[in-house]
């Protein structure tokens, strides 16, 4: 797994001293390319190819694989600072002259084939592009995809750049939204009989929902398996009060983490929560200011020190499109 | 390999007409709906377009929808096909209500923001066109198509570029396998606009003639748009309900070139991958396949590499083939589901589309179906037909539509 956003990127130096913006708005910190893209192929790619490049290598360093057998990628705008610039030169110089390599770097499975290429991988490979959904679209195929044998093991990421302009757009298009940043989140999957221990933890099951009803909702949750609710909690009340309506109607008090508060928003975002609760996981706490009331605040920081078994990753789009990942520890308890 | 998946309904919309049976005229009468640009607002008038004739007012009267006269080209168009899909196949409300909608598509609601880019980038500051900006994104698109038919519960979107639909039609497959749903309604809509008719322009791929697939002197692409959505089910659900079973998707297969970002590999390994993952899904050999319709752009690249992929499958002894894009134009993301629809008809009615506009082909052994066969009447069995998407970045994947039988 592997992350980078407006926190220190390709670490997880977040976790107990995370960056605090106060601004609403904050573009990815870079990640230092050495070592993962030839600095002759950095130099043509936008700043998301370059970020996901990163991810990907990372997350495939860290694991036993060379070459997945899925390459499987979210990204809610796509390569958008590219398409911004062809709209741009569409609208200041005319239908002419218009430069190609803009547009071939400009569609959203210009990410998940990069990644191809580079690793020279001949297997399946699908971009999913759906809002705040993108990248559980991406991990709901290979969970599906690796249950069934059909894959062995897929590189999941999702990617999504917010240029200054599209973060004005946002203000207008997004009023759910809260303190915009941008993520790229990839991390590899694994199928196993039974857990290793290099494995960060387990995917329970991956479950995305249109327009339920908010009885339906509840009914997806228990207590034994949904103690742990890791939700797109953002301080602002037209997104949290969708969180609110569901944590008041079942019929059990889970505990509730928060991870916008340090990523921020984005279509990606869901990813960046599925990676951070993965990484809760793994270290065997959490950390005290991921902890939160449902109405987005901070809470006390007693029940941190817990040892969580499970979390369930709950994330909304515009109250429209919702998604439950349930992550399982593999640690001994 | 699991449960069987079965094709209960299609719905379809491009130059050639609304719905499957103005498509299967025009394909039966050999016409074109390539021509002259009309609603696209752009100066290059000078590339042949396989434009939907409908204008977007037009189509939100047809629909009693109230979408803004300017915009939303695509959203308009996936309706018109969703619809037509979900009635063939006898989708009741209930139906929906445990079905996913899986739609593949890139340009989203470009349309509208290349519209407003200029008056919302110049402002600097927050202006009220912003907001018609919100469409940009390709989920847009899905969940408003999808609200419109019903309340499906799960909506998601492909963005493989050019294979696009078809990817939403495998994901479909897959998760009906997997017992998570029943019913897919999977496909895909793409609207013309100024962005990718220049993007393609810029990338010096677009004839200014009627395109040739697959001819000696092929020079481009002519770009199309149009929707087409076919409703896949689980055997169960389709004998639960009692409908008539068009098809049986008996094998698919998603696979990557992983060459370059818009150019193919000579030796076609992409699609080649494709192909044989299909073929071995459905558990057939080359011999079973009759007919395939082939992703066939009319670029030199794409027309060279797929054929260098059919032959590593079947040497020189090709079956059946034709591109199906001198009728309807390229329609990006939406042709792996509007050319899944042109076969699903060309079965039924035993045909197989001709390849207009060919004049030499690229050798005597490599010839695609140039007088229709099973016109006129005379009806020829097609089993199996392979249907081809090939996307930028080397997104290649087949689809293959088997004749149905009950026990297999």
């Amino acid at each position: 797994m592997a992350q980078v956003s407006c926190q220190q990127p390709l670490s997880d130096e977040w976790f107990d001293s995370p960056r605090l913006y106060e601004e609403m708005y904050a573009r990815a910190v870079e990640p230092d390319t050495r070592g993962l893209i030839l600095p002759s192929e950095a130099r043509r790619m936008s700043r998301i190819l370059k970020r996901t490049v990163c991810t990907s290598i990372t997350a495939l360093n860290s694991s036993a694989i060379d070459h997945p057998d899925g390459i499987i990628t979210g990204t809610g705008m796509g390569c958008m600072e590219n398409s911004e610039k062809f709209l741009i030169d569409l609208s200041r110089f005319g239908e002419n002259c218009l430069k190609p390599t803009l547009f071939m770097q400009s569609t959203h499975n210009t990410i998940g084939s990069l990644i191809a290429i580079i690793l020279k991988c001949h297997g399946y490979n699908n971009t999913y592009s759906h809002k705040g959904i993108s990248f559980e679209s991406a991990l709901l195929d290979a969970w599906l995809q690796i249950r069934s044998g059909g894959l062995r093991n897929a590189l999941v990421g999702s990617h999504d750049e917010v240029t200054p302009f599209m973060d004005l757009v946002m203000e207008s298009t997004h009023p759910e939204y809260s303190f915009v940043s941008e993520a790229s989140v990839a991390m590899i999957a694994i199928g196993r009989d039974a857990p290793d221990e290099s494995d960060i933890c387990e995917i329970e099951s991956v479950r995305i929902l249109h327009r339920p009803d908010i009885a339906d909702l509840c009914r997806m949750f228990d207590a034994d398996h949904d103690s742990l609710l890791m939700l797109g909690l953002n301080g602002n009340p037209h997104n949290d009060s969708h969180y609110s309506q569901l944590t008041e109607s079942i019929d059990y008090a889970p505990l509730l983490l928060r991870y916008r508060h340090i990523f921020g928003d984005n279509f990606s975002a869901p990813a960046v929560g599925v990676y951070a609760a993965a990484k809760i996981l793994e270290k065997g706490r959490i950390p005290c200011h991921m902890l939160a009331n449902d109405d987005g605040n901070p809470t006390d920081c007693r029940a941190s020190n817990r040892h969580p078994q499970r979390i369930t990753v709950v994330n909304h789009c515009d109250g429209s499109n919702w998604s439950i990942v349930r992550l399982k520890s593999v640690k001994p308890n | 390999m699991g449960e069987r998946i079965f094709v209960t309904g299609c719905g379809i919309i491009s130059a050639l007409g609304v719905g499957a049976d103005a498509t299967l005229r025009a394909l039966l009468s050999c016409e074109s709906g390539i021509g002259p640009l009309r609603h696209l607002a752009t100066t290059h008038d000078e590339f042949p377009v396989g434009e939907v004739e409908l204008s977007n007012s037009e189509m939100a009267g047809m629909l009693s929808v109230s979408y803004p006269e300017e915009g939303l080209r695509t959203v308009l168009l996936g309706i018109i096909a969703a619809r037509e899909a979900v009635g063939h196949a006898g989708l009741t409300d209930v139906d929906i209500q445990n079905a996913a909608f899986i739609n593949g598509t890139t340009v989203g609601g470009m349309d509208k923001t290349e519209r407003h880019f200029k008056s919302v980038f110049d402002s600097e500051t927050h202006s009220p066109d912003c907001v018609e900006l919100k469409y940009n994104d390709c989920g847009y698109a899905g969940d408003l198509i999808a609200d419109n038919i019903g309340r499906f519960t799960m909506v998601t979107t492909t963005s493989t570029a050019c294979s696009s639909a078809a990817n939403a039609i495998i994901m479909g497959a897959n998760m009906i396998k997997a017992g998570l749903v029943d019913i897919v309604v999977a496909g895909g809509a793409e609207a013309l606009t100024r962005f990718h008719l220049n993007g393609f322009n810029s990338l010096m791929i677009l004839d200014r003639e009627s395109c040739r697939p697959f001819d000696r002197d092929r020079a481009g692409i002519n770009l199309g748009e149009g929707a087409a959505y076919i409703v896949i089910e689980s055997e169960r659900s389709a004998r639960a309900r009692g409908v008539d079973i068009l098809a049986e998707l008996s094998g698919y297969a998603n696979t990557c070139d992983a060459f370059h970002q818009t150019a193919s590999s000579e030796n076609g390994e992409g699609p080649y991958l494709a192909m044989r993952k299909a073929m071995d899904m459905g558990r057939l050999t080359p011999a079973d396949i009759d007919y395939i319709n082939a992703h066939g752009t009319g670029t030199p690249n794409n027309d060279a590499t797929e054929l260098a992929a059919m032959h590593r499958i079947w040497d020189y002894a090709l079956p059946e083939f034709s591109s199906t894009k001198s009728f309807t134009g390229h329609t990006t993301s939406a042709s792996g589901a509007i050319e899944s629809v042109v076969c699903l008809l060309a079965m039924r009615e035993g045909f197989m589309p001709c390849n207009l506009g060919l004049r030499n082909p690229l050798h005597p052994e490599a010839k695609p179906v140039d007088t229709s066969i099973g016109h006129d009447g005379a009806a020829v069995e097609i089993r199996h037909v392979v249907n081809n998407s090939f996307g930028f970045g080397g997104n290649d994947s087949t689809l293959i539509f088997s004749r149905y039988s009950p026990a297999n």
